[in-house]
């Protein structure tokens, strides 16, 4: 079954962009326009991998990354942030557990997908390895 | 659920979901060409009522015959096919052209009372009695809601149509959108590297790699045609990606193409030409520029994939990085003549100093030599090497400040004469101090007559606080200066200068670096002694 992936931006530009090379690299997307809308969905029906801008109205990126580790049901979901370039954002703010990586923008869309395709191939290995050893 | 057994338009699910929508409503629709062929209907034993309707041959040819009078009374007329059922067409464009109508059927009470129900039920099989019970339960609309129904059809169809269509723009614009994201990306990173312009040929593998990335080609090369002013890449060609062809073949394809072109026009390969023969069907070369003059090409060839038509987005990317390849181009260019007449300067002014007296000819230079050679077998970065190489070339720039009364003197000095000597190092690091190029190698200048074991000058500093470039000019020094004639004594053989210089270790060299430089390969200094001795008889000759 596809990999489900969730991405948050306040852009529309950009889900559509990322949604379009995801959906063309065989993922399931779905989208939410800021933090709130992204935990919410999350929660309901939580993603293989949530990709999100940090820059947002409500609930920014960084919030929802330490929301989404304190609540049991999406604390294991991976996670990776888009920073605006040249926005000042020091290591230790994206030093998060959940976090897998930080993209600035400009981004190559083709870039993402094939982070994306690595960081699920990489958690489905180890998720086989481990049933493997039980 | 109805399923189609084709969708005019695509088998997207939003499209079906119209469909499903509307037959909910008690709408049945086809889609048919503008000369009334049914090119799409609910699938067959999905739908009794659909399958009712459909399988009657006087119900497909009613259909067929509402569509050709919209065609030619250019205007879609609801009618009332037979009696009970009525059929709505409304038109289909695409790009502003009509491409068929989409016709609901709906039928009302009348149908039950009618005679064309017996012909309904014989098309399909059914028995009578049944399809009028199970039409009664439908329930079939009342004849006075037909205008209304058909107008509600025709607003549904449209939106449907115009949200589709817009669905397809949105989806043409992300792609437009994702292109330009990969190219502004592209360019960010290669602005970005741009700053490497003491490594151009780092730079353009750099371009090459990103571009092979983002374009379906086999490999991406640059080809220069600026004789030696750079290096590397010099006028070879630097490539990512692999190529079918040898590389000699190779270079001999792109340099003569690199003649070829003029400023301005991208060449594109078409099916047949030179071109295509050489490099494959979609290749691309466009000219990098600069002051209007090519000096060099960049190519994108043999295209992956059976499309081999060339997109506007891979040249105008090509084009791009064309342009940022010439900005380049043309600072690397202007900074390795600076490089040049920089290193031009000292080597003159050194080889005066050394000019002075006939025994020193080309000293500086076989110690510039030496130096860089230890500092590499060491294995100091590449640029540490040309740095230190220079310290090695300076290291007796202070000589220029020493009395020719006393540096030509034959026989021996006295106590006063040699301290005048022994301050040519001080006097070298004062001459260099104000030249901010110069700064990291000062030390090499100022310490390179320091012993290892401290009983050297000008600071009698001992091992490792004397720096490291002083410690290898040390070594290089000594060397070169026991091979050549003196004043004072005549020149000896390499072993003996090596065996009188390993009893000195380990008072006065450092002895890793000793040993390291009694194993290194003379022969380009060689080559460089018997060069200068030539030089120096010559020049005595002629005196």
């Amino acid at each position: 079954m596809a990999h489900r992936i969730l991405v948050v931006d306040d852009e529309t530009h950009i889900l559509q962009v990322l949604s379009l090379k995801l959906r063309n690299s065989g993922f399931e997307v779905s989208t939410a326009v800021d933090g709130e809308d992204a935990l919410r969905q999350a929660v309901e029906n939580p993603p293989d991998l949530i990709i999100t801008d940090i820059q947002m109205p409500y609930m920014n990126g960084i919030e929802l990354c330490n929301a989404l580790i304190e609540n049991p049901a999406t604390q294991q979901i991976p996670v990776v942030v888009i920073t605006a370039r040249g926005h000042t954002l020091a290591a230790s703010d994206t030093d998060i557990e959940n976090v897998r990586d930080v993209i600035s923008k400009p981004f190559s869309p083709r870039g993402v997908a094939e982070l994306a395709t690595s960081i699920l191939a990489d958690i489905s290995a180890r998720t086989h390895d481990r049933s493997e050893a039980a | 659920m109805s399923k189609f057994t084709q969708n005019v338009t695509s088998t997207n699910s939003t499209s079906n979901d119209i469909f499903t929508q509307l037959r909910s409503a008690g709408l049945v629709v086809v889609e048919c060409t503008t000369m009334g062929k049914i090119e799409c209907e609910p699938e067959r034993g999905d739908d009794w009522f659909a399958d009712l309707l459909l399988s009657s041959p006087i119900v497909r040819s009613a259909i067929s015959a509402s569509c050709r009078s919209c065609l030619s009374d250019d205007i879609c007329t609801t009618t009332e096919a037979i009696p009970g059922l009525w059929l709505v067409p409304t038109p289909i464009s695409h790009a502003r052209r009509s491409s068929g109508y989409a016709v609901a059927l709906i039928v009302t009470e009348e149908l039950l009372a009618s005679e064309y129900v017996h012909a309904l039920c014989q098309a399909s099989n059914a028995e009578v009695g049944v399809v009028r019970d199970m039409i009664r339960d439908l329930p079939p609309a009342a004849p006075q809601d037909i205008p209304r129904l058909s107008s509600l059809f025709q607003l549904a169809w449209t939106s449907h149509r115009s949200y589709y269509e817009n669905q397809g723009v949105i989806e043409d614009i992300g792609r437009e959108l994702a292109d330009s994201y990969e190219e502004i990306n592209l360019l960010y990173t290669i602005t970005g590297s741009m700053n490497s312009v003491n490594h151009p040929e780092r730079f353009i593998e750099l371009v090459c790699d990103e571009l092979l990335k983002n374009m379906p080609y086999g490999w991406i090369g640059v080809q220069l045609r600026i004789g030696n002013r750079l290096p590397r890449p010099g006028n070879e060609l630097l490539h990512s990606g692999d190529t079918c062809l040898d590389e000699n073949q190779l270079s001999n394809i792109v340099a003569a193409m690199t003649c070829d072109i003029s400023p301005g026009t991208p060449l594109i390969a078409h099916s047949g030409d030179q071109i295509s023969q050489r490099l494959g069907d979609g290749t691309i070369v466009v000219p990098i520029e600069n002051d209007g003059k090519v000096i060099g090409i960049l190519i994108a060839a043999e295209k992956q994939g059976s499309d081999t038509t060339v997109s506007s987005v891979d040249v105008k990317m090509l084009s791009a990085t064309a342009s940022q390849l010439s900005i380049f181009l043309e600072n690397a260019l202007l900074y390795e003549d600076l490089n040049a007449t920089f290193l031009g300067t000292l080597e003159a002014l050194t080889a005066s100093i050394d000019a002075k007296d006939r025994y020193t000819c080309g000293h500086s230079q076989r110690v510039a030599l030496l130096t860089s050679q230890l500092a590499q077998a060491i294995d100091l970065p590449e640029d540490q090497v040309d740095r230190y190489r220079i310290a090695g070339l300076v290291h007796d720039i202070g000589k220029i400040g020493v009395p020719e009364s006393v540096l030509l003197k034959i026989g021996k000095l006295t106590d006063e004469e040699y301290k005048t000597v022994q301050q040519h190092p001080e006097i070298g690091a004062r001459i260099l101090k104000d030249i901010p190029q110069m700064s990291d190698i000062l030390g090499g200048v100022l310490h390179h007559h320091e012993r290892y074991d401290g009983g050297g000058y000008p600071h009698g500093l001992s091992q490792e606080d004397i720096p490291l470039v002083a410690r290898i000019i040390a070594i290089a020094d000594t060397f070169d200066a026991m091979s050549s004639s003196r004043t004072y004594r005549k020149a000896m053989t390499r072993t003996s200068v090596l065996d009188e210089m390993k009893q000195s270790i380990p008072g006065q060299f450092d002895p890793v670096l000793a040993e390291i430089f009694f194993n290194l390969d003379f022969s380009q200094w060689e080559e460089l002694m018997i060069e200068h001795q030539t030089t120096q008889t010559k020049g005595r000759l002629a005196a």
